[in-house]
């Protein structure tokens, strides 16, 4: 991948997802995102070759998104930086309607976990990285990945909103 | 236990509701391009002072142009007892207006030259019999709300033995001609002005500003997150706080244009016919003296900078042309 407008077609929207996901605030997630591809591009010399790449990008994009979540942003700002410009973002009418009460509790139940175990369960069961590449993205062993990933599945089980909305998918 | 499947599949119709920014990735492309071109800081220093220097150039050339100026001229119809009309007589072409006569009644039309950015204000001094002038404030309120404005100010004292007020509305810019027209029908009219103000510079400037500051702001964030030290941190979120405040000042800035050229400001006076002055808005109407008085100043300091800027770079050079010349005679005579 010698080429940035290459990674951009490639990674860029599973990366904003991704950071959505971990994020939940879309402006905050496209200037992490951008971070993260303008500080891998400019290591671009240290990236691995071949598959190798993926895992390490994410590692940017989920350290863009950690020193964001640790940063205390006042709350006005992330506001001001909105400004109205992803009405596109939202979903249509139809499919907000439709996905209105599951969206909101998978939403839900994510942001109540921690952020130790958020990641890794983005990593894993959305963006697809197996639990090498997750434990390389977090700089962690895959043992601790496995661990996490576990205790995250636990406590989503336990939150009610995802509880319900499961059950009641199981009895349709 | 919750199903990995069930999970995965949760997570994905989630994500799939969240639609990219499409302007991402080009914004990438052109900080990373931006970066990779960026010069040594003199090069960075000779840049700003042509930049700087081409802005002078710009702003004293551009109000000279014909068809660019500020378009504050100030229509003034005086009806002193069925007075002649009298018009600003500069020529229409030179302000960017088109100003016409909408039907040899003497009325002033305008018609902006781009069609937009354009902030209206106006003012309208109506005598009415003493029992008319309380209804006629709320007649002017009524038309304004029926041209889908709001009044922002008013105040009357019809109880006394000279019964006067006024109120201040706020009207949209496409309906303000009609809305003053339809107010001058309401008594006689002792006084009528309006005036036009085209910003659009102002607007594209502040939507330039923001762009770049913008920029600016994610670029200092990615330098951030590549901070080594707590001086390196420091430094950077000190420049992330200061491009902050100018964003929020221009989106304040941005937000007042707006307002300013959706709704129009008209002011209507009402009092009982004899009396000498129009009934003023006291202290609010002191205050609005004193900002336009206040933004006339330092509009006027802003456009005399530019002359003074050329005045100074001119007299430089004719001193230093003046100096080479006497050291030649000086050697020369020796």
């Amino acid at each position: 991948m010698d080429d940035l407008s290459e990674w951009l077609a490639e990674a860029y929207p599973g990366a904003y997802r991704t950071a959505r996901l971990i994020l939940r605030d879309p402006q905050e997630a496209e200037d992490a995102v951008q971070d993260a591809f303008l500080r891998a591009w400019r290591f671009r010399a240290s990236a691995p070759r071949d598959a190798g790449w993926q895992p390490w990008l994410y590692r940017v994009v989920v350290n863009a998104c950690c020193s964001r979540l640790r940063r205390e942003v006042p709350r006005r700002e992330r506001r001001a930086d909105l400004d109205g410009d992803y009405e596109d973002d939202a979903p249509g009418p139809e499919v907000a309607a439709l996905h209105a009460e599951e969206v909101s509790a998978v939403v839900d139940a994510l942001a109540a976990l921690p952020e130790s175990l958020r990641i890794p369960v983005v990593l894993r069961y959305y963006t697809g990285l197996s639990e090498k590449d997750i434990a390389t993205a977090i700089g962690r062993r895959p043992g601790t990945v496995k661990s996490r990933l576990y205790d995250a599945r636990q406590r989503l089980a336990a939150d009610p909103g995802l509880r319900a909305l499961v059950n009641e998918e199981a009895v349709r | 236990m919750i199903d990995e499947a069930v999970l995965e599949r949760l997570l994905r119709e989630e994500a799939d509701t969240y639609v990219p920014p499409p302007d991402g990735p080009d914004d990438i492309l052109l900080l990373a391009a931006e970066a990779a071109d960026a010069r040594p800081p003199r090069a960075k220093w000779f840049a700003g002072a042509a930049a700087a220097a081409a802005i002078v150039a710009i702003a004293v050339a551009v109000p000279r142009l014909p068809g660019s100026t500020t378009y504050s001229d100030t229509a003034s119809e005086q009806y002193g007892g069925g007075t002649a009309v009298a018009l600003n007589d500069d020529s229409a072409t030179t302000r960017g207006w088109s100003e016409y006569d909408a039907g040899g009644k003497g009325e002033l039309a305008y018609k902006n030259a781009d069609g937009t950015h354009v902030v209206r204000t106006g003012e309208v001094w109506l005598t009415t019999p003493r029992d008319r002038v309380g209804p006629a404030l709320r007649d002017v309120a009524r038309l304004a709300a029926a041209h889908g404005g709001f009044v922002a100010e008013s105040n009357a004292e019809t109880a006394s033995e000279q019964p006067s007020g006024f109120v201040t509305v706020r009207v949209p810019v496409a309906s303000f001609d009609k809305t003053v027209d339809e107010v001058e029908r309401l008594g006689e009219v002792r006084r009528s002005s309006s005036d036009g103000k085209d910003v659009g510079t102002e607007v594209a400037d502040t939507k330039a500003r923001l762009k770049s500051l913008t920029a600016t702001r994610a670029q200092l964030r990615a330098l951030l997150a590549d901070a080594t030290n707590v001086g390196e941190v420091l430094a950077v979120q000190e420049r992330i706080t200061e491009t902050q405040t100018e964003i929020e000042k221009l989106q304040a800035t941005q937000a007042s244009l707006t307002d300013r050229t959706t709704y129009g400001t008209l002011r209507v006076m009402v009092s009982v016919p004899g009396s000498e002055e129009p009934p003023d808005g006291g202290f609010s109407g002191a205050w609005e003296d004193a900002k336009n008085g206040f933004a006339g100043g330092f509009e006027a300091l802003v456009r005399a900078s530019g002359t003074i800027a050329f005045l100074l770079v001119a007299g430089g050079v004719l001193l230093v042309l003046a100096r080479r010349a006497y050291r030649y005679w000086v050697r020369g005579a020796v």
